[in-house]
């Protein structure tokens, strides 16, 4: 076992994904400004990023998204809470979706 | 800051041959681990990188898988809790599925659940992990292990 497999975190992993979702804000904004406002109001949304297919859900007090990519080596499942209301959940959506969006393009690399 | 959050729980005896999914075979004898399939959890910690490249304070917690034989199908799951007056609360949950064949020894890592703090509050947190594979065509999946320690932090959920 090499030293990087013996820790629980790798820094350039870690640094590409979190640089991915900071990226993915940005230039993104308003294509996930439009997201959540369909998420919002449909509660479940499916879009396709990257070849991949990610699928968002609202529960009352978050948000579940899946990622179906057949080409990539991994798929990812989540959750969080962003709070009952709709204005806590509009504050976190954008950034969630920055972070799915990142998830694919790190499932692929891996 | 790191080192910090190196107490790990290494979960040992916590084997993917421990519990198999057929529960018939499971009540009629107890067989010793046949592989030394183990997954680890770290202590819940505010994310550096997190920190470092968005300016965000988060909790987050880190776990990996390794097995001495080839698995198929793994799903290595990290949940977070923060804990509550009555009961623990879920906080956020993150699934990694890995498709085909790991090979042996490979190490799988789940390091992206996190949970952005929304309030300067101090709560604890803790993470729990547990995985499920296939490993020689049946299907396999490890009790869940729960971090060493249970972390205290000013970001409130």
């Amino acid at each position: 076992m090499n030293k990087e497999d013996a820790t629980l975190s790798n820094d350039e992993w870690e640094a590409r994904y979190f640089g991915l979702i900071n990226e993915f804000a940005k230039k993104y904004a308003s294509r996930y400004e439009l997201q959540t406002d369909e998420l919002l109001k449909k509660r479940a949304l499916k879009i396709e990023f990257n070849g991949a297919n990610i699928e968002f859900k609202l529960t009352p007090k978050g948000c579940w998204y899946c990622t179906d990519d057949p080409r990539g080596q991994r798929n990812t499942n989540a959750w969080v809470l962003m709070g009952w209301g709709k204005s806590a959940k509009r504050r976190a959506l954008p950034r969630y979706f920055a972070e799915a969006e990142a998830s694919v393009i790190m499932d692929q690399e891996d | 800051m790191k080192s910090n959050h190196k107490f790990l729980f290494i979960a040992a005896a916590v084997s993917f041959a421990l519990i198999n999914s057929n529960l018939s075979e499971a009540n009629a004898f107890v067989t010793p681990p046949i592989t030394s399939c183990n997954i680890e959890i770290g202590d819940a910690h505010v994310s550096t990188s997190l920190l470092l490249n968005r300016g965000l304070i988060a909790v987050k917690v880190n776990a990996k898988s390794t097995c001495n034989k080839p698995i198929r199908s793994l799903v290595l799951t990290v949940e977070i809790y923060k804990v509550g007056l009555l009961y623990d609360h879920r906080v956020a949950v993150k699934e990694v599925t890995v498709k085909g064949v790991v090979y042996s020894n490979r190490v799988v890592k789940n390091q992206r659940t996190f949970v952005k703090c929304r309030s300067n509050k101090w709560t604890k947190y803790y993470g729990i992990a547990h995985a499920e594979a296939l490993i020689n065509g049946k299907s396999m999946r490890t009790l869940p292990v729960r971090s060493e320690n249970i972390e205290r932090f000013q970001c409130g959920n």
